[in-house]
């Protein structure tokens, strides 16, 4: 793994790194610590997502605080889990931090801090922020700060992030902590033989000197949720009911907005535009052309998925905050078990079915690289929203009062191609891998704090937003610029569509098509503006066929049956079956693979857009080649 | 590995809501090492609490809850102390 530098900030700023097991509020912590002012993304030559931010200290002084990923240990298990024993423990590490704050869990003491006991053998500045002090107050637990230091050698500063205490009290102790030398290592107690063994004698002794307990057993109210959630029928319940609300969210609460941002850019932001160009003398050319319809309608786009984004990630720190996506992991790990991934990945694909963006950007929440590649593999095959416009209108035009059903069995083929390409690329690419174990740590429940929803939504957005951005807007202005161009006629800027490159482009790749039964330009062309944006599929035809308002389906239906019954011979059936299996598993939008090559770079999705192509060509040319015997 | 009278049980068969003390652990080493970070190591406590949807047992380990998937539990052992 070769990392450079950058990992560090280049300001002087002294770097802290954050470390601790997952589910003891270590993120809630840096979110606290750092507000606002944090960035994510991922580590130098890794794909392990890491998040930096400014920590103001107080009287003048600020340090760039790392939140590392949740490590129970220095033995790494995963690369997440690697990459902060790297860090934190290589005594070579050119970004080796200047201090580590240890996050543990005061409910579960002991078992957080078995990492302090490992970075207590090395010669490092460290200080334990102790978590979660309310949860161990409800169970009659309370930790003595000034003890367990005593024992730990090392400060210890007791914390409660969520309801924001003890920060101050932390910013003091590191940085007296930051400007002491580096205390010495520990030395292991002489005569037990396994160094296991000696590291949780000595925790015993900490929990012991550093811990009081009332004695009192109390009931909690997790595990009488937990007799709910997650039994043998209401658990998948609860769970089908979680996934639907995601889904509705994601979809009927987003998507109206999504529409107004849209409108917006495409009324008053294009004509104010347009007006402001014609009182320049620029009114009607081209440039009005590459700013309305390319820079625009590009920027446009992008915003328009904002709002689902950002309910999209909002939900996901909201399940993870609650407790609630541990448990879904659990529920689903068996289904999910048989194309090779945890249960996690199942929440990613039922959101592919809303929209396959935040889909993909939802796979953060899986622990290791390979399930993340294969599940950013597999969505693009979920059937979109915007996919689910064209199956309607196709549908209707030419199933009739069949139209629900042909909408229904597409829904069941991108089902099989999910489940099918899961095996494949299982079977293909990693099937020397064993299968990992459920083994998962299940948090107390609690409520999610909004401030901390907030931070978590924003911060990923922003990380959006900031990669996406500049690959979204130019493939629009590529689609406006090939229009522009003539090549039958016309001029730069002015050019009836049937004479633009665009046009001549499409006529060139039309016959490709052939034996699936929908080799026309028309209809190849509308594929080309597919890959921009699904939905755009139908006012592309509103365009070509110049029909004003493409949501007059009749004028529309008149010329779309017309082409697909000539250029499949008299099977129009057969061949928008093929063309509606080709528009399900084709290359997905531009903007899905924006998203998809921020988390698994571009070699892999392009490895993608290969493989979909070739099974929606593969499919597409079974379903004419079979159908048109039928129909 | 402390002596632990009683009978042994694989995991995945122990009785629910009972005291029991874990006797082995996994056969792999790193997923043995992930597990007695999460507090599952030989002679210490544990208490089966449920079997969830899909097979998983959902256990209290040291104070915290863990699942361990159906498979895994076949593999791991307690035994029920006297």
């Amino acid at each position: 793994m070769s990392r450079s530098s950058q990992g560090r900030r280049p300001a002087t700023l002294p770097v802290m790194c954050l470390v601790g097991p997952p589910n003891v509020g270590k993120s809630t912590l840096f979110n606290a610590l750092t507000g606002a002012r944090a960035t994510m993304g991922n580590w130098p030559g890794t794909t392990v997502e890491v998040a930096r931010g400014t920590w103001r200290l107080g009287d003048g002084a600020s340090a760039t605080l790392v939140d590392l990923p949740g490590a129970y240990s220095l033995d790494a298990a995963s690369p997440d889990e690697q990459l902060t024993a790297e860090l934190v423990a290589d005594p070579d590490s050119d970004d080796a931090p200047d201090l580590t704050i240890v996050a543990v869990d005061a409910a579960h003491l002991s078992r957080s801090l078995y990492l302090v006991a490992q970075l207590r053998e090395l010669p490092r500045r460290l200080v334990v922020a102790v978590t979660m002090p309310d949860v161990a107050h409800r169970r009659g637990l309370a930790v003595r700060p000034a003890a367990l230091a005593g024992h730990l050698g090392v400060p210890v500063v007791e914390i409660d992030p969520r309801h924001r205490t003890g920060l101050a009290e932390l910013a003091q102790t590191v940085t007296a902590a930051a400007a002491d030398p580096v205390p010495p290592a520990r030395t292991p107690v002489a005569g037990i033989a396994e160094a296991d063994d000696e590291r949780f004698a000595w925790i015993a002794a900490a929990v012991a000197a550093g811990t009081a307990s009332d004695g009192q057993v109390q009931t909690r109210w997790s595990d009488r949720v937990d007799r709910v959630v997650l039994a043998p029928v209401l658990g998948p319940l609860v769970f089908l009911a979680v996934m639907w609300g995601v889904f509705q969210l994601t979809t009927a609460v987003a998507v109206p907005l999504q529409d107004l941002l849209g409108d917006f850019f495409a009324g008053p932001v294009s004509q104010g535009v347009a007006w402001g160009l014609g009182g320049l003398g620029l009114g009607g050319t081209w440039v009005q052309g590459l700013l309305v319809d390319g820079v625009i309608g590009g920027v446009g786009m992008l915003l328009s998925f904002t709002p689902l984004l950002a309910i999209m990630f909002a939900l996901l720190a909201l399940l993870e905050d609650s407790g609630y996506l541990a448990r879904a992991a659990v529920l689903t790990d068996r289904v999910m078990g048989l194309l090779g991934l945890p249960g996690r990945a199942f929440l990613p694909l039922v959101v592919g079915f809303g929209c396959n963006v935040p889909a993909i950007a939802a796979t953060r929440t899986l622990a290791t690289p390979r399930q993340r590649l294969v599940t950013v593999m597999l969505i693009p095959f979920t059937a979109c929203s915007a996919r689910l416009t064209v199956f309607v209108m196709l549908g209707t035009v030419f199933f009739g009062r069949w139209a629900g059903t042909a909408v229904f069995v597409m829904y069941v083929a991108s089902i099989i191609l999910v489940v099918v390409a899961g095996l494949v690329w299982r079977s293909a690419l990693w099937r020397t891998l064993p299968d990992e174990p459920l083994v998962i740590d299940l948090p107390p429940y609690q409520v999610p704090t909004l401030r901390l929803t907030g931070a978590v939504a924003w911060t990923r957005l922003r990380g959006f937003l900031q990669t996406a951005s500049g690959i979204i807007v130019a493939a629009v202005i590529l689609v406006w610029l090939v229009q522009a161009i003539p090549v039958t006629g016309g001029t730069f800027g002015h050019v009836e569509v049937e004479d633009s490159l665009y046009a001549w482009l499409a006529r060139g790749v039309a016959p490709l098509f052939a034996p699936a039964g929908f080799g026309s330009w028309q209809t190849v062309s509308a594929l080309v503006v597919g890959f921009v944006a699904k939905e755009a599929v139908i006012s592309s035809w509103g365009q070509t066929y110049a029909i004003d308002n493409p949501g007059n389906i009749a004028a529309l239906g008149d010329h779309i049956q017309a082409a697909f019954a000539a250029s499949s011979g008299g099977h129009p059936l057969a061949a928008v079956a093929a063309f509606m299996v080709y528009l399900l598993a084709y290359t997905p939008c531009v903007a899905t693979l924006a998203a998809q090559s921020r988390e698994i770079g571009w070699r892999w999705t392009g490895v993608g857009i290969l493989v979909q192509l070739a099974t929606a060509s593969a499919m597409a040319i079974l379903v004419f080649q079979v159908g048109r015997l039928i129909v | 590995m402390k002596p632990t009278p009683g009978p042994v049980w694989s995991l995945d068969r122990a009785p629910v809501d009972e005291p029991l003390v874990i006797a082995a652990t996994a056969a792999d080493p790193r997923l043995a090492h992930r597990l007695m970070t999460l507090g599952w190591r030989a002679g210490s406590p544990v208490r089966v609490l449920k079997t969830a949807a899909g097979g998983a047992k959902v256990l209290d380990l040291g104070g915290s809850r863990i699942a361990v998937g159906r498979g895994l539990a076949r593999t791991l052992t307690v035994v029920v102390p006297r």
